[in-house]
C-alpha cells in the first residue's frame, strides 16, 4: 500500500516545500501593494515613481504631519468613520441577535423560505439601491448625517448578521434554555442568563463583519454625506484634484485607513477564529 | 413533597394528525417513585415534558400537590429535571451551576446559597469540582452536577428524562442506585422515563408501561413481570424477552390442547379451567427462565417437546440456548452445568403454572403463577380477566 502509493506521490521536497512557495506567493500578491503604498507613504514625491523602486531611503513625515496638522484635517473624517462603524455594529448585532434567536428558536411555517428571503436581499448590488434611498433620505431629512449612514450599513449587514446569529443559537441546545426555566428562569431571562452569554463569540463575530464592511464602504459614504460626515474612504479619493492626484496624501491616507483595521484583526483574531468554529458549546 | 396526577391527558402535534399521548390517566403518590417505560416514540417523554410545563397537553388535566398546573410555567410548577445531555450551563462553573436556580428563584443570601450548594455537592461527593467547568467532568461527574442542581431546590417533584443513557453501563448501574439512594433519602416524589426495562424494574416503586401513547399498565415491578396486562408488556419487560408462539386452541384425544400452527408445540392443558374456547387463535408465552432442558425425553416425568439447539450463550452465571420452536427462536435460561453442542437434540418442557396465555388482541388471559397471586393494576382498555390460577 505504501509502496504503491509512494510510486505517485509527490517528491518530498515538493511535498514539504509547495505549501510554503504557494502560501508565500499569495502572501506576497497580498501584501507587496500594502507594503509598497506603506513605503511610497514616507518618501518624496519624486522617488516615489522611481523604477526599480528604492527600499532604502531617507524617510519623510511630511504627508502624515499634513493631513493632521494641515489645512485640511483629517481627523474628522476618522471620526466620522469611528462613529459610523460602531453605531453599524452596535445596531447590526443587536437585530441580528433577536433576529437570529427568533429564527433559530420559533416552530414557525414557511422558516426555511423567511430565512432565504432575508439572506437574498443581501444579493441586490449597493448601486442598485442607492438611488432609491437617495430619494427616501431625501424626504426623511437623513442625509447627511450618522445616523443615516449607520441605517444604511445596517441594512446591508442585518441579513448576514441574521444568519450568523441564527447558525450560532442553532448550535446552542434547547435544553439548556428549558433546564433554566425549570430552575425559575422566566423565558427572558433563560435568553439573557443562558443563551446570550453562549453566543457571545458569535456577536464578537458578526461585529467585526459589521464593521469591516462601514469602515471600507465607499458608495453609501460618498452619496449619502457631505463635507461634515464624510468618512475617510470619501476623504481619500478628494485627494484627487483637478490639478493632480495628491500622491503621497493618498497612500499615508491609505495606511491611516487601513492600520485600525490591521490592528483590531490581530487583537480579535483568536476570539474571531473561536467564533467561527465553534466548539464552546458541545451537545 | 406532593401527588402529581394526569387527568385524561392527550397530546397531539401536527394539527392532530400525530397522537403522541392518548388519553393517559395517572397518579403519582407523594413520595413515590415512578418509571414510565416503554419504547421510543412511546410518548413517555412527551408526558414528562407536559408535567415539567415544556409542552402543553392538547386535552386533560395535570396536577401537583393538588393545584391544576396546567396553566403555569414551569418555573411557578416548583419541580426540578434532570435531562438526558444534562443541560449544564457550559459557560459557569459548577458552582454556579447548581446554585443558578437557587438564586433565580428564591431570596436566600449569598451565602445561603453558598451552603446550599455545599450541602448538595457533599451529598453528591462531588465538593472538589465546584470550581470547575462542565466541559472539563467527565459524563458521570456532570451526571452527579445535574443532580445536585436539582436537588438543592428541594422541590416538589423530581422529573428524569432517560438521565442514565449516556452513561456507560458499569457507570450506569452505579448511578442507578445512587438516584434511588438519594430519591429515598429525601423522599421526593419522582418520575422517572426510561426506554430500558431493567433499570425500570430494579428502581421504580412502580413502573408505568407505556406503547403508542397509551398507558398499557401499571403496577408493582414484579407483578407487571408476573402479571403483564397484555403481550406487548410481557415481550417488553423482561431480559431476555418472553418465549412466544402463536397456537389455536383445539381438542385432541378428550384433551384440550395449545397447538401451534406447525405442531411445533401440542401443549396439553390438562383438567384445569381454562378461560379460551376451543377454536380460539391465542398466543402462548414462557420466560427464558422457565423452560427446562433436558438431553433425552426419558428425563421429563411430563409433556415435552423436541427442538435443536441454535446457539449457546455462557453468561458465566447461566447459559443462554437459543433454540428453534416452529417458526420462532425460543431462549432458555440453564444452569451453566448444561452446555449442548449447537446443532444436537436436546428436549425442552415447561411447567403448567409457568404458562402465559393472550387472546387474539393480545389481552393477557393467564399468567404464570408462583403461588402468590399479588393484587395488580391493568389498564389498558380490556386487561380485566386475567385468571392467576
Amino acid at each position: 500500500m505504501s509502496k504503491a502509493r509512494g510510486s505517485w506521490a509527490l517528491p518530498a521536497s515538493v511535498r514539504r516545500y509547495g505549501p510554503v512557495a504557494a502560501l508565500g506567493l499569495i502572501a506576497t500578491w497580498t501584501l507587496l501593494p500594502l507594503v509598497w503604498m506603506f513605503l511610497s507613504s514616507l518618501k518624496i514625491r519624486r522617488s516615489m515613481f522611481e523604477f526599480p523602486p528604492t527600499i532604502f531611503f531617507d524617510p519623510t513625515l511630511r504627508y502624515y504631519q499634513e493631513m493632521f496638522l494641515g489645512s485640511n484635517p483629517v481627523t474628522p473624517y476618522l471620526l466620522n468613520s469611528v462613529i459610523v462603524a460602531l453605531g453599524t455594529a452596535v445596531l447590526s448585532v443587536s437585530l441580528g441577535t433577536i433576529g437570529g434567536y427568533g429564527l433559530s428558536r420559533l416552530d414557525l411555517r414557511g422558516k426555511k423560505h423567511l430565512a432565504f428571503w432575508i439572506i437574498s436581499t443581501r444579493m441586490a448590488p449597493i448601486v442598485v439601491v442607492v438611488i432609491p434611498l437617495f430619494y427616501i433620505y431625501n424626504a426623511l431629512n437623513l442625509l447627511n448625517t450618522h445616523i443615516g449612514l449607520i441605517i444604511a450599513h445596517t441594512t446591508f449587514n442585518l441579513p448576514f448578521a441574521i444568519w450568523l446569529m441564527r447558525s450560532f443559537f442553532d448550535e446552542v441546545p434547547v435544553a439548556l434554555e428549558e433546564a433554566a426555566l425549570i430552575d425559575g428562569a422566566t423565558k427572558w431571562e433563560a435568553f439573557r442568563k443562558v443563551s446570550l452569554p453562549l453566543v457571545l463569540p458569535g456577536m464578537g463575530a458578526t461585529a467585526i463583519i459589521a464593521i469591516v464592511f462601514s469602515w471600507n464602504d465607499f458608495i453609501f459614504a460618498l452619496i449619502f454625506t457631505s463635507n461634515a460626515t464624510q468618512t475617510m474612504p470619501v476623504a481619500a479619493s478628494q485627494l484627487v484634484t483637478q490639478t493632480g492626484t495628491l500622491w503621497g496624501r493618498v497612500m499615508a491616507t491609505g495606511v491611516v485607513i487601513l492600520l485600525p483595521m490591521v490592528t483590531f484583526g490581530v487583537i480579535v483574531k483568536r476570539y474571531l477564529v473561536s467564533g467561527l468554529t465553534m466548539g464552546a458549546v458541545k451537545e | 413533597m406532593a401527588q402529581i396526577a394526569l387527568n385524561q391527558i392527550t397530546k397531539t402535534f401536527n394539527n392532530g394528525s400525530i397522537v403522541a399521548v392518548d388519553d393517559l390517566s395517572l397518579e403519582i403518590e407523594d413520595e413515590e417513585f415512578l418509571v414510565l417505560v416503554g419504547p421510543s416514540g412511546c410518548g413517555k417523554s412527551t408526558t414528562l415534558r407536559m408535567v415539567a410545563g415544556l409542552e402543553d397537553p392538547s386535552e386533560g388535566d395535570i396536577s401537583i400537590g393538588r393545584t391544576r398546573v396546567n396553566d403555569l410555567e414551569p418555573r411557578e410548577r416548583d419541580i426540578a429535571m434532570v435531562f438526558q445531555n444534562y443541560a449544564l450551563y457550559p459557560h459557569m462553573n459548577v458552582r454556579e451551576n447548581i446554585g443558578f436556580g437557587l438564586r433565580l428563584s428564591t431570596d436566600l443570601s449569598d451565602s445561603d446559597v453558598e451552603e446550599r450548594v455545599e450541602d448538595a455537592a457533599e451529598l453528591l461527593e462531588i465538593g472538589e469540582l465546584l470550581d470547575k467547568k462542565p466541559k472539563s467532568l467527565s459524563g458521570g461527574q456532570q451526571q452527579r452536577v445535574a443532580l445536585g442542581r436539582a436537588i438543592v431546590r428541594d422541590p416538589e417533584a423530581f422529573l428524569f428524562d432517560e438521565p442514565l443513557s449516556n452513561l456507560d453501563a458499569k457507570l450506569r448501574k452505579q448511578m442507578r442506585t445512587e438516584i434511588s439512594r438519594i430519591q429515598e433519602q429525601l423522599g421526593v416524589t419522582s418520575i422517572y422515563v426510561t426506554h430500558d426495562q431493567e433499570e425500570a424494574m430494579t428502581m421504580g416503586d412502580r413502573i408505568a408501561v407505556m406503547n403508542d401513547g397509551q398507558l398499557q399498565q401499571i403496577g408493582e415491578p414484579n407483578d407487571v413481570y408476573n402479571h403483564p396486562a397484555n403481550l406487548f408488556v410481557a415481550g417488553f419487560i423482561g431480559s431476555p424477552a418472553m418465549n412466544t408462539i402463536e397456537a389455536r386452541v383445539e381438542e385432541r384425544d378428550g384433551q384440550t390442547v395449545l397447538a401451534s400452527t406447525d405442531d411445533a408445540i401440542v401443549y396439553a392443558l390438562g383438567d384445569d379451567d381454562v378461560s379460551v374456547d376451543v377454536g380460539e387463535r391465542v398466543t402462548l408465552g414462557v420466560r427464558p427462565e422457565d423452560v427446562v432442558l433436558r438431553d433425552s425425553a426419558d428425563a421429563f416425568e411430563t409433556q415435552c417437546h423436541e427442538t435443536t439447539v441454535d446457539v449457546v450463550e455462557p453468561l458465566g452465571s447461566d447459559n443462554l440456548l437459543y433454540f428453534r420452536v416452529g417458526p420462532e427462536t425460543w431462549t432458555a435460561r440453564v444452569s451453566p452445568g448444561f452446555e449442548p453442542d449447537p446443532g444436537s437434540t436436546v428436549h425442552f418442557a415447561f411447567p403448567r403454572e409457568a404458562l402465559y396465555v393472550f387472546d387474539e388482541t393480545g389481552t393477557t388471559v393467564e399468567s404464570r403463577d408462583l403461588g402468590h397471586p399479588a393484587e395488580t393494576h391493568h389498564v389498558a382498555e380490556s386487561g380485566d380477566g386475567v385468571v392467576n390460577r
